[in-house]
């Protein structure tokens, strides 16, 4: 009964809400679309400057710990000449070990970006993925602006070799547009308003997608090392230059017992 | 430990752009900095701290080392955990000085694994207590090279081998730790780990002599008396002896007064 009473009202209101509905659904989906754009931004500035505070790091932090690992090292070398032990092999392997490791962290290669050379499955993922989100192909303003969001970031997932996020590009692609698939290009009021739905579901997802990337990159090393130096220079010091400071004295012992015990082992004639 | 874990959980479908080396063989290099970072000695609640204790109020020191060891700061966790031991500004609590021990350690803090190593070996723990010695010992800390040179040569927490106590008293020997010079003589003495050399047990004894050690000094004289590693020398003998007796060193009393009756 109250089912057949309330029809009226539905029928009356149908055209009211789906216009406004469809309104405020465009409206959100900007709203939500902006404010992704704004995350994009700030993480690929927070990245930019932890890259740029990581080679900083290495070259001003990370070659002395390289230095001080390969003086111990040295050390622990010449104690196996002075008196060999089976302790003696074995700190003397370990320190060598970790000598290596931190200058090929310091040193390493890995500074240089590594050759680009998409495997043939990748560049087809990255052609079907653009073919679709081509700014160019875009309907409206509203689309362009978002696909070429979209197409920045099918860029950085394919010079890093990210099948993963260029799948996902493609798949959302898909998902939005299976429901326009047989209409046409006219699609109908209930049509938008689910792909709509999906648009404004699949930019929410991102947003906490890069928020949780935001909150993995800072609570990373390098992440708190780059606070706590933020945080040091609003003290009005430089944090790595105590660090280094603090080096360059562990260094210094560390060559005083290295010259220590190559004393005693030419005072022994070995 | 809790921070390389949350970059660990980090959410892997993410894409991290790839240029960052989060996980890879330069985040442990990042980690020493980091931690080094966090325990320099510019903490504020670690310089408030022992501007404290330096002034003898103890219970506001412990109440800022413990903020400074909250936020990972190993030099103050190891101070907290002494000041836990002593009942220093806080109420006497061995549960929170092992505690905060065993977080100084775990961050290679080499005083806190020589206390944890200490802390095993009183339990019974023998084997615990060789693994925070050998960890305080390759930190170079002599207390802790000595110490594992005494549980090689007793076999305590690992097999016995005169040849590493050997290795061990040597290192700490180097850094002028006067009880392993006396052992490291020992060794050369009797040919234990080594070959036996008379030349190098004189040297280690003296060394250890020249610091008041009463059984080095007892057996340096014994040399001297004897003339072996060392020319004999009966004015070096005396000498050297009566500084044993001194010391109370029993060998060297009935030495002392057997020479006395017969060479007053």
């Amino acid at each position: 009964m109250s089912s057949t009473s309330l029809m009226p009202a539905e029928i009356v209101l149908q055209p009211g809400p789906n216009a406004a509905g469809l309104a405020e659904k465009r409206e959100r989906l900007a709203g939500v679309r902006a404010a992704l754009a704004e995350r994009e931004a700030d993480i690929a500035q927070l990245r930019s400057q932890l890259k740029v505070f990581e080679v900083r790091y290495l070259q001003r932090v990370g070659v002395l710990y390289a230095e001080l690992d390969e003086i111990a090292a040295r050390i622990t070398e010449r104690e196996v000449d002075l008196y060999d032990s089976d302790s003696a092999r074995r700190r003397a392997r370990e320190a060598r070990e970790r000598a290596q490791e931190t200058h090929e962290a310091a040193f390493g290669a890995e500074l240089e970006p590594d050759e680009f050379d998409p495997s043939p499955s990748l560049k087809s993922l990255f052609r079907e993925v653009a073919r679709r989100i081509h700014p160019d192909f875009a309907s409206d303003e509203a689309e362009q602006k978002h696909f070429t969001l979209l197409m920045m970031r099918a860029n950085q997932a394919y010079s890093c070799g990210d099948a993963e996020t260029l799948q996902r590009l493609l798949d959302d692609h898909l998902e939005v547009n299976a429901a326009r698939a047989g209409g046409g290009s006219d699609e109908g009021d209930g049509v938008t308003l689910l792909r709509l739905a999906r648009q404004i579901q699949h930019a929410e997802r991102d947003i906490a997608g890069l928020d949780g990337e935001h909150q993995t990159l800072l609570g990373s090393e390098i992440g708190q090392l780059y606070t706590g130096a933020e945080a040091a220079a609003q003290e009005d010091r430089d944090l790595l230059a105590e660090l280094a400071t603090g080096l360059r004295e562990r260094i210094a012992d560390a060559q005083y017992r290295l010259e220590f015990v190559e004393r005693q082992v030419s005072a022994l004639g070995k | 430990m809790r921070l390389e874990n949350k970059a660990q959980s980090g959410l892997q479908h993410i894409p991290s752009g790839g240029a960052l080396a989060l996980h890879s063989v330069r985040s442990s290099i990042f980690a020493r900095g980091r931690r080094d970072a966090a325990n320099s000695s510019s903490n504020s609640d670690y310089q408030r701290a022992v501007t404290a204790y330096n002034a003898g109020r103890f219970p506001e020191a412990a109440q800022s080392f413990s903020q400074a060891a909250e936020r990972g700061h190993a030099e103050s966790q190891y101070i907290l955990s002494t000041m836990y031991d002593a009942g220093k500004g806080v109420p006497q609590d061995d549960a929170q000085a092992a505690r905060w021990e065993q977080m100084a350690a775990d961050q290679g803090h080499v005083y806190a694994q020589a206390n944890l190593s200490f802390r095993c070996h009183s339990a019974g723990d023998l084997a615990g207590a060789f693994e925070w010695c050998q960890r305080a010992a390759d930190g170079e800390l002599a207390w802790a090279q000595y110490n594992l040179g005494l549980m090689y040569q007793q076999g305590e927490g690992v097999a016995p081998s005169e040849a590493e106590a050997v290795h061990w008293y040597r290192l700490a020997a180097s850094q002028g730790f006067a009880d392993a010079q006396q052992r490291l003589a020992d060794l050369y003495y009797l040919g234990l780990g080594l070959p036996r050399s008379y030349t190098q047990a004189a040297l280690w004894y003296r060394r250890a002599a020249e610091q008041g050690s009463a059984r080095a000094q007892f057996q340096l004289g014994h040399l001297y008396d004897v003339g072996l590693g060392i020319e004999h020398d009966y004015t070096q003998y005396r000498y050297w002896t009566r500084k044993a007796a001194e010391q109370g060193h029993e060998d060297a009393l009935r030495e002392v007064n057997r020479r006395d009756y017969r060479d007053p």
